[in-house]
């Protein structure tokens, strides 16, 4: 079984690549969930600068094939981007596919794959922090820096540079569970070095025999605005219909 | 936003309230039919079943267990003003800008049962109550899903091809041209009554066939500020045939219309009245008498010029609104239908389809003989086409590009019928790439070139006669959203490349969860004798607050 992007734990997961000690540790927490698919519904609240906050709802349902993850988000909240739909069809070793379905323009669109540093849905998170749980393991190169304490749990303190100059960040540190190997902060630094964003990730959960964060707190530092995602209602190994996964699907909200 | 008008006055509010009954009893109509849908499971899997959301259904048509009736909507209030008819009269300044607006609400009603969804969205507002209650019915559909088979019929919008904005393969839906300040796509085209049926052949692959049982072409405004030029200008000359007469040059300048009748008429009055004065009362000096009596009918003709103007211009609008006699296309014999297949492979989104219908613009005979032989009415007609279309959608370098190439054969095969346009090839080339700062830039070029030109004008009063054989318009998008996506600005251009009219129309809106505010402008330009640029003294600007819900 492989890993199943999730938006709540690709954050967690962003950025954690290797040195040879290091490896094994961000490996592990990386491959902690195994599932044939997951469902999720979630409440992004975006928290501006002056306090004020927005909300979004979201449904995801992501399976895993031999070809390839196939991932379906459903917009649900707020009304004016209700019933927009995001497919995803993963092509090992191609470029992915990707539809929007927005109900304004009563069509399905073919979209890149690619929208790197933009703000995902206006929140405080980066296309490439969604999908960094995609991320190779050799993208970056990891170092073991220190130990530290996190909430009472001792945690390996790791280092991440990415081989890619172009990426958005300069360097990510993680902070993962000794014990658990469950990731529970990333801090994020820009192309000058400087502290961007801050990831914390809390309210560990046993779901379905599998310890799951079900809150994720997203903190930019430079701009003092935060994202917060509250996963609402979480399901491993929930049978979705093959039909869900289709151009179909987007257009009508029927497999 | 919708269509505008003025703000509610007290009379017109309570005339609104007459005139919700009918909307009431349609809305408690389909409540009732939707309630008669059970609430039935669906598939399984999914949230909307899960009692720990606690959400209300969306209308968002979310995967999972099904929950009857979900309610959605918008209200929009809105105000424009329309700068240049407020400011090109003689002695008027920026104070006498005309001002508009009126609240528009929408509602969606959707059902959902365990094969079948049924769809009913209403816009409602003053306009379309007094206007045209018909209107108010924006779509209502029944989708019945049969295993591969999707059953769809009713008064839909649907849209075919990849373009963004008006491709030539949307060929389903005309498009409504009396309200330019709709910028939406969905907005602007009107529903059609059509029956599909959708074959699922794989994943990402589909047949669609269609049928439509009667045609509508695009509605164009016959008055107001989107009238065509072509017809505002008919009218004014109609205008002063009435107000002025045949011979404008007559009774010292009076004319011998309208005008004059109201002068002759005045004074007629006066006269008779002081030169009995004058038989009672033979001290009184004629010429006094009379200086008095037209001073007095000048004072009353002065008095009655606006009655005057409004009984010319309405006898002007019946008049031309007449002269036009467009056919009935509600029947069969204007039936139309089409086939469309869809496929992905390789990165890359096809389409191809086949459509056997009717060109939306309307063409006029111009011939005086037909014009007599048709009771002094001028005959206007649509022509059949057969179109044959190829779509591409794929991502190159970043950029997401959309292609459309249609060809669209008319009956006039040897390109010399005066009455039929000729055969045309049309196509659009666009895409959309995300630039930096979260700034998104989205850019369409579309056109047609006419096939057999060399034809066109061979034949007296043929309607492509001094048309251009080539159309080509292009249309640009730049858009960012700031501050966590409660800040959003748009400015989008359209040029017309051979007539050299723009269109720009700059967007400023601030996002409040659900509420939007908006400070929209519409800016036309060039030569009268341009599509857009006819519209010069309809720029303007609008102030809305909407809440979607």
């Amino acid at each position: 079984m492989k890993r199943i992007a999730l938006i709540t734990l690709l954050a967690a997961n962003a950025a954690l690549l290797f040195s040879q000690n290091a490896d094994g540790i961000v490996r592990a927490s990386r491959d902690r969930i195994k599932s044939e698919s997951i469902s999720t519904r979630s409440r992004m609240v975006i928290t501006a600068k002056d306090g004020t906050t927005t909300e979004r709802l979201v449904d995801q349902y992501a399976v895993d094939s031999a070809a390839g993850t196939k991932t379906l988000i459903v917009f649900k909240k707020p009304a004016s981007v209700a019933g927009t739909r995001f497919l995803t069809i993963e092509n090992p070793g191609k470029t992915d596919d990707r539809w929007i379905f927005l109900p304004a323009l009563g069509k399905v669109r073919r979209i890149s794959s690619g929208e790197g540093s933009g703000s995902f849905m206006g929140s405080d998170f980066s296309y490439d922090d969604v999908s960094s749980a995609d991320r190779g393991v050799d993208e970056d190169t990891h170092t073991l820096l220190r130990e530290e304490t996190v909430d009472g749990k001792a945690c390996w303190v790791i280092e991440a540079k990415p081989k890619d100059p172009g990426y958005q960040y300069s360097r990510m540190v993680s902070w993962i569970e000794k014990d658990r190997s469950i990731g529970r902060k990333i801090e994020m630094f820009d192309k000058k070095g400087n502290l961007l964003k801050t990831l914390e990730l809390g309210n560990i959960e046993d779901i379905q025999g599998r310890l799951t964060p079900r809150t994720t707190r997203m903190v930019n530092v430079q701009t003092k605005t935060s994202t917060t995602i509250e996963v609402e209602i979480m399901k491993y190994d929930d049978v979705i219909p093959e039909g869900v996964f289709t151009t179909r699907y987007l257009e009508t909200g029927r497999p | 936003m919708g269509a505008t008008k003025r703000m509610f006055s007290d009379s017109s509010r309570n005339r609104s309230r007459t005139n919700l009954r009918p909307v009431l009893f349609v809305l408690a109509a389909s409540v009732a039919l939707f309630a008669a849908f059970p609430a039935a499971a669906q598939d399984g899997f999914g949230f909307d079943d899960e009692s720990a959301t606690a959400e209300a259904p969306d209308t968002g048509q979310g995967a999972g267990l099904l929950s009857g009736v979900s309610v959605g909507g918008k209200v929009v209030f809105d105000t424009t003003a329309f700068f240049a008819a407020g400011v090109s009269a003689a002695g008027d300044t920026a104070a006498d800008t005309p001002l508009s607006g009126l609240p528009t609400g929408r509602l969606d009603f959707k059902a959902q049962g365990a094969s079948v969804d049924a769809v009913l969205k209403l816009r409602i507002n003053e306009s379309i109550l007094k206007d045209s209650p018909a209107s108010m019915l924006d779509e209502a559909s029944v989708r019945i899903y049969l295993g591969k088979v999707d059953l769809e019929g009713g008064l839909l919008k649907r849209s075919w091809g990849k373009a963004d904005n008006e491709g030539p393969l949307d060929v389903l839906n005309p498009y409504d041209r009396t309200d330019l300040t709709l910028t939406e796509i969905l907005d602007r085209k009107i529903a059609q009554p059509m029956l599909s049926a959708t074959l699922a052949l794989g994943p990402l692959s589909k047949v669609e066939a269609v049928f439509l049982p009667g045609f509508e072409g695009h509605r164009i405004a016959d008055s107001g500020p989107w009238a065509p030029l072509a017809l505002t200008s008919q009218k004014a000359n109609v205008y002063n045939q009435f107000y002025y007469g045949a011979n404008p040059s007559a009774n010292g300048g009076m004319g011998n219309g309208l005008y004059a009748s109201y002068y002759s008429a005045a004074w007629a009055s006066v006269y008779s009245a002081t030169f009995a004065q004058v038989a009672q009362n033979p001290s009184l000096s004629t010429t006094v008498v009379s200086a008095s009596a037209a001073a007095q009918a000048n004072a009353t003709v002065s008095a009655q010029t606006s009655a005057i103007a409004a009984q010319a211009a309405e006898a002007a609008n019946g008049k031309v609104v007449d002269l036009l006699d467009y056919p009935e296309t509600d029947t069969l014999e204007y039936a139309q239908g089409g086939l469309r297949y869809t496929t992905s492979f390789g990165g890359a989104d096809f389409g191809l389809q086949y459509f056997y219908g009717f060109l939306p613009t309307p063409v006029a005979n111009a011939d005086p003989l037909a014009f007599a032989a048709n009771g002094y009415r001028v005959p206007i007609s649509f022509n059949r086409y057969h179109q044959a279309g190829v779509d591409l959608a794929t991502v190159l370098l970043g950029l997401n590009l959309r292609a459309e190439l249609a060809a669209n054969v008319t009956e006039d095969l040897e390109g010399d019928d005066p009455l039929v346009t000729n055969p045309a090839i049309a196509w659009a080339l666009g895409f959309d790439v995300d630039l930096f700062a979260g700034i998104s830039l989205n850019v369409q070029g579309s056109g047609s070139l006419r096939l057999l030109d060399d034809k066109v004008g061979t034949a007296a009063f043929d309607v492509e006669d001094g048309t251009d054989a080539l159309k080509s318009r292009v249309l640009g998008t730049l858009m960012q959203k700031l501050f966590k996506e409660t800040v959003e600005w748009k400015m989008t251009a359209v040029y017309d490349v051979q007539d050299g009219g723009l269109l720009l129309n700059p967007t400023l809106a601030f996002i409040v969860g659900d509420a939007r505010l908006e400070a929209k402008a519409g800016w036309f330009t060039g030569g009268k004798d341009s599509e857009l640029g006819q519209f010069a003294d309809s720029s303007y600007g609008r102030v809305s607050l909407s809440y979607a819900f």
